[in-house]
């Protein structure tokens, strides 16, 4: 099942589409990196989502059940009282009452939601969060990274089975954002949380994120799962030759499964990991650089050269460049952001 | 909507080093009553000794009126609550102080991902009633405390169905009032200026406005310069609104026997029929804004 299925999602503020178009998919269990530049649309997204604000246009549906719409299809007032699934979000500042001491605001949220011993609860999300020795001190003296967990901990009261957040770690310090961050895998795996995480701190997401949904200018520009991420992250190796056609060929002949692409320049670049089977399995009977290499060792990347050049060898190519990449995932993302929406 | 409820009862009565919203209005009322009904025993001590700060002609005055309230609880409660619009602006600040905090502070939002919006604002018109009957309760036994403490000869001389009645009107009363406080933070939704707004209703600025433009077409009518159907209509309209009816109301329970005050407009069961169908019309527009209004804004 789907946790969460957009339509056509558009939200409109005067003449500027902050959300256009959007259709997005997170599957049941995903932690969802949601990935964007300032304004591309990722907070308005999530309000709507959460409810608290209203589509113009488009649908949401959450485990299956419609909860948010245009008004000429019903239920445009963001009302979730039929929900089954119980959602927390905390997007942008977090909503707490800063007269009030951080235990009174969870005892709130859970007396709210009918959480049963909301005292039990409260004080081990508390412990959870790190804010078990604040006592009763009102919230309006923490600082930004208190405030941040406390707005995390709110969010998971109830234990919800989607968690929506928007740059939660904003304001924490290392350790805590370490902390935070097992606790929301350990959730997710313990539990089967659905979460949506934005973040610009990439390396944050690149730890935990299963899925990434990229957006620019409001609309979804790709949506990846994590093995695609290290596939065009990871390393390459790239090959010109005087005859790209043949060598093309002759690779995807010698290297079944490989993950092979051509690059503008007429280069060839060949995924690393995706040379992991293809590079143990014996090419031809003279290449066997690699034949005794484990199907399960990745393969290294002196190895993989040494045996792509044999095979080129072989095949009468004229090698021009023979070398290894390696690609930043921020660089990818970056690109990613500046790409266009398809139409 | 019945865990959103408990969550604001929670929070009206925090004990924790007094932080409920409930503990600051029932301070803010002994002060208030008893400062008033000091005061006036004050006056009244002077009125019997004739000397100091107060003629003996004022003080007799005081003393004839205060007696006349002593007559009947729902008088005495009248005169001390709802005379000087004490009760109008507590209960109005009661509510705008949890509905502005919760915006903004951004609570509202944290609430409404179990609700939505909707439900949101449903239950604060709830809370509200609930708000008002527990303000209204805690005052009326402040008075009577404080007019116990300073020995005042109170009679407890009333029909309980006629107190019971008073009592209902008066909680009905002060419940619009808390409604149109709260449309008035959800539309303006800035502190400041809802204060502000919420003093100058709950005083009866507005009422007060529009009991002028009436006195003024009834002027232009008795100089046969027309305006005659036009007092009628804002002579009625000034005579439903809700602090002009609770200022009646301040006169006791034997008001609600008298004869309808709206011009032009004849209402069977007196000024009882006004008061129930001026708080139920003031009440119905204030739900339909806070209904409206409030779940299309984001937050």
């Amino acid at each position: 099942m789907y946790a969460i299925q957009t339509h056509d999602l558009t939200k409109i503020y005067g003449k500027k589409h902050a959300v256009d178009h959007l259709n997005m998919t997170v599957h049941e269990g995903d932690i969802y990196g949601f990935v964007g530049n300032n304004g591309a649309g990722k907070s308005t997204t999530m309000k709507m989502i959460a409810g608290l604000a209203s589509p113009t246009w488009g649908e949401i549906e959450l485990y299956g059940q419609l909860i948010g719409a245009h008004p000429a299809r019903g239920n445009a007032g963001g009302v979730n009282a039929t929900q089954t699934h119980h959602v927390g979000a905390l997007i942008e500042e977090p909503g707490v009452l800063k007269a009030h001491s951080a235990f009174d605001n969870l005892m709130m949220k859970a007396l709210a939601i009918g959480v049963i011993n909301p005292k039990e609860h409260c004080r081990d999300l508390l412990k959870l969060v790190g804010l078990a020795d604040t006592g009763s001190q009102p919230a309006k003296k923490f600082s930004l990274g208190m405030k941040q967990r406390l707005g995390l901990a709110l969010a998971l009261v109830g234990t919800p089975d989607l968690l929506l957040l928007d740059e939660p770690f904003n304001g924490m310090d290392p350790q805590a954002t370490r902390d935070m961050r097992q606790a929301l895998v350990r959730l997710n795996r313990e539990r089967g949380v659905t979460i949506v995480i934005s973040s610009h701190v990439l390396d944050q997401l690149n730890r935990m994120a299963t899925r990434y949904g990229v957006v620019r200018d409001g609309a979804l520009v790709r949506e990846i799962t994590e093995a695609q991420v290290h596939e065009s992250c990871g390393s390459s190796v790239r090959i010109k030759t005087a005859d790209p056609a043949r060598t093309l060929a002759t690779l995807e002949e010698r290297l079944p499964g490989a993950n092979l692409r051509a690059l503008p320049d007429q280069a060839i670049s060949i995924s690393l990991p995706s040379l992991v089977p293809a590079a143990s399995a014996p090419a031809a009977p003279a290449a066997s650089a690699t034949s005794s290499s484990s199907a399960t060792d990745p393969a290294p990347a002196a190895q993989a050269v040494e045996h792509i050049s044999r095979i080129l060898h072989d095949a009468d190519q004229v090698v021009l460049e023979l070398s290894v990449t390696e690609r930043d995932i921020e660089d990818y993302f970056v690109e990613l952001m500046g790409t266009p929406a398809p139409k | 909507m019945l865990g959103l409820l408990k969550s604001d009862l929670y929070r009206i009565f925090n004990p924790n080093r007094l932080r409920g919203e409930f503990f600051g209005c029932f301070v803010a009322l002994v002060i208030i009553i008893g400062g008033a009904l000091g005061f006036t025993a004050f006056m009244l001590s002077r009125a019997s000794t004739g000397s100091g700060l107060v003629t003996s002609q004022d003080a007799a005055e005081l003393a004839s009126e205060f007696n006349l309230a002593l007559v009947h609880p729902s008088a005495f409660l009248g005169s001390i609550l709802l005379d000087g619009a004490i009760l109008n602006i507590v209960t109005m600040f009661g509510v705008v102080v949890v509905a502005c905090t919760d915006f903004r502070d951004g609570f509202a939002k944290t609430l409404m991902q179990g609700y939505g919006r909707a439900t949101y604002f449903l239950e604060k018109i709830v809370f509200n009633a609930i708000w008002t009957a527990l303000v209204l309760l805690a005052a009326c036994l402040i008075a009577i405390a404080f007019a116990a403490i300073l020995r005042f000869p109170l009679s407890l001389d009333e029909d309980p169905l006629h107190l019971f009645a008073w009592l209902a009107l008066t909680w009905l009363g002060l419940w619009t009032l808390t409604l149109v406080a709260l449309a008035i933070a959800v539309l303006i939704r800035r502190t400041g200026a809802v204060n502000v707004a919420i003093i100058f209703i709950g005083a009866g600025a507005i009422s007060g406005f529009f009991d002028l433009f009436a006195e003024l077409c009834r002027v232009f009518s008795e100089f046969k310069l027309g305006a005659s159907s036009m007092y009628a209509a804002a002579g009625s309209f000034a005579e439903l609104l809700p602090t002009n009816l609770i200022s009646r109301l301040a006169l006791g329970s034997h008001v609600l026997f008298e004869p309808a005050t709206t011009p032009g407009l004849a209402l069977p069961g007196g000024l009882a029929t006004q008061a129930l169908l001026g708080f139920c019309i003031v009440a119905l527009f204030s739900i339909a804004i806070i209904l409206t209004k409030g779940p299309k804004r984001e937050y």
